[in-house]
């Protein structure tokens, strides 16, 4: 266990004196933000503009115009896109710079290595989306946000991004290539986003059958995520991230310790 | 300390090691002579647990490597061809975390880490990015991680290769510190390096051991000839030369270069030549002026026995 906490703390150290964590941090900050401001002046304009009307005025409701979009809607795709950033130098740069000989020839072992590096990498992951809080808080004052569905979001946030990172751990582990990790990562997210629609598609359905195109749409990394962002916690969707990303550690933790047959 | 028992490593069809078997003892420094790709590395990287062989044994310290990875990986340092190093860390946070793979409890880190630094010769670079040092303070930092757990043994592979003269100097004078503390295997491809620093050589061709022997115990055996250099007094030596031909058990007689009156006689061995060539000056009244054995070097052991002699020294 002490093994698996300094290798996360070696690599944390790693991400904070490169520019690439600052770099990721940064965009998501301002991005998000930005989106934040926009989702929240509209809203205010509608108060102003509908708030007299007391039959409007049930409508509004700010966690379902700006909480919601923002973190339901645009947060995931960011994380799509922004994660395998964070996973991507993880396996390959040791390759790269020799050091996989150092850490594969020290008394640890595939899976301490394995589980140390992500660590690390779900630490900066949770910087990042901590990050955002300050939004929420900002919210406080203008609103009465309701903080069990924000809650909500963010253990769902935190789960979904939580396994995209687990797959791009494990897809890095194959290539000693970052740029090539990179693309492998988003690919797979994408694929397992993009299961989500299927069952919607007649022709799918008739060639796969009604239970596999199911059992597919079950599989969409995306489909266990809606439930949060309504607010709902069932511990199906929690089962369900946990053991993607068991099931990728798993298969990054053979690959490491398959360079002793290769 | 070491025991290496028929040793053999296959990449599919490529063989990298054929059986090789060694014995290190404790506090010895063991060289590994090879031209590049004779096995010298994968050797080390089985020691080190870095792979597994195909098939045979390797102990150290009476443990298995394959059976007992971890107690063997406590027990070895292991400086690999390129120094295994975080270049966006400092010198003293690196040796700490290797310190703390390594197996070195959190009490001792820092005197462990103090003790590296200082023998390495670090002080100055201490708090330093491993990326902003030289070439040869890598090397060095690449040292003190081999180290800084205190292993019984260590293995280098080509310490000195890309340093210039005097880092090389440096580096070899901290391995030649390491004697009768640290058992010691160390490869290389540069010939003076074994001869400076190691107790015995071992001669790696083609993935197998073609020669294990202290120095002067390999030039011994791989005396093909008896040769001694003959240095005649005047101008007149030509003639000499033939006298020197017929004498019996000569195969052959080469001037040397830019000396015309000195001649290099090579003969079979045990016919005891440079006491025969005396004799025979004293009864012909040659003028001879110096007798000489020359003895086989290392180098000339070596590319016979890697096969290359043809290519460089004819």
């Amino acid at each position: 266990m002490k093994n698996v906490l300094w290798i996360a703390r070696r690599e944390l150290a790693t991400y904070f004196v490169s520019p690439l964590a600052y770099l990721i941090l940064a965009v998501f900050v301002l991005v998000i933000g930005l989106s934040f401001s926009l989702n929240l002046i509209a809203f205010a304009n509608e108060c102003l503009i509908y708030g007299s009307n007391p039959y409007y005025l049930q409508q509004l409701n700010v966690n379902e115009q700006v909480v919601r979009p923002l973190f339901g809607g645009f947060v995931p795709v960011f994380l799509l896109i922004l994660f395998p950033a964070i996973t991507m130098r993880l396996l390959p740069e040791e390759k790269r710079q020799g050091t996989a000989e150092l850490i594969l020839t020290s008394p640890v072992t595939a899976a301490q290595i394995v589980l140390g590096k992500y660590l690390g990498a779900l630490v900066v992951s949770l910087v990042m989306l901590g990050s955002s809080l300050g939004f929420v808080y900002v919210l406080t004052f203008v609103s009465k946000p309701d903080l069990r569905v924000v809650a909500g979001l963010y253990i769902g946030v935190f789960l979904l991004g939580a396994a995209f990172l687990a797959i791009g751990l494990c897809l890095s582990a194959f290539t000693d290539n970052q740029v090539l990790a990179y693309v492998l990562g988003v690919g797979a997210l994408l694929v397992l986003w993009f299961l989500s629609g299927i069952s919607r598609s007649a022709s799918l359905t008739e060639t796969l059958g009604e239970r596999g195109v199911r059992f597919l749409e079950s599989l969409s990394i995306i489909e266990h995520f809606t439930d949060f962002s309504k607010g709902i916690l069932d511990t199906q969707h929690v089962v369900y991230y946990l053991s993607v990303i068991f099931f990728a550690l798993f298969v990054a933790q053979r690959v490491v310790d398959s360079h002793r047959w290769r | 300390m070491i025991e290496v028992k028929d040793l053999r490593k296959t990449y599919g069809d490529r063989v990298a090691i054929a059986g090789i078997s060694f014995r290190v003892e404790k506090g010895e420094i063991l060289g590994f002579l090879g031209p590049n790709g004779a096995g010298k590395t994968t050797t080390m990287r089985i020691l080190t647990g870095f792979m597994p062989p195909t098939s045979g044994s390797a102990t150290v310290g009476g443990l298995d490597v394959t059976a007992h990875p971890r107690e063997v990986k406590r027990r070895i340092g292991y400086l690999p061809e390129h120094p295994p190093l975080y270049k966006e860390m400092t010198v003293v946070s690196y040796l700490a975390f290797v310190a703390r793979i390594k197996g070195v409890p959190g009490k001792r880190i820092r005197d462990s880490v103090a003790s590296a630094v200082e023998r390495c010769g670090l002080e100055e670079v201490a708090g330093r990015l491993i990326q902003n040092l030289s070439k040869g303070y890598q090397q060095r930092v690449g040292i003190a991680q081999a180290i800084v757990h205190s292993p019984e043994v260590m293995i280098l592979d080509e310490p000195t290769v890309g340093l210039d003269p005097r880092q090389i100097l440096k580096i070899r004078n901290l391995i030649r510190s390491f004697h009768g503390e640290k058992t010691v295997i160390l490869s290389t491809h540069i010939i003076p390096e074994v001869e400076k620093l190691c107790d015995r050589v071992a001669i790696i061709n083609e993935g197998r051991i073609v020669a294990l022997d202290t120095q002067s115990g390999l030039v011994e055996k791989m005396q093909r000839s008896e040769r001694v250099s003959v240095q005649f007094g005047d101008q007149a030596a030509a003639p000499l030369r033939q006298r020197l031909e017929l004498l019996e058990g000569v195969q052959s007689v080469i001037q040397e270069d830019g000396a015309p009156n000195r001649f290099l006689v090579e003969a079979r061995p045990g016919t005891g030549i440079g006491r025969r060539v005396f004799e025979r000056a004293v009864a012909e009244q040659w003028p001879l002026v110096e007798v000489s054995a020359v003895r086989s070097t290392l180098e000339e052991v070596f590319l016979h026995l890697t096969g290359e002699e043809k290519g460089v020294m004819a």
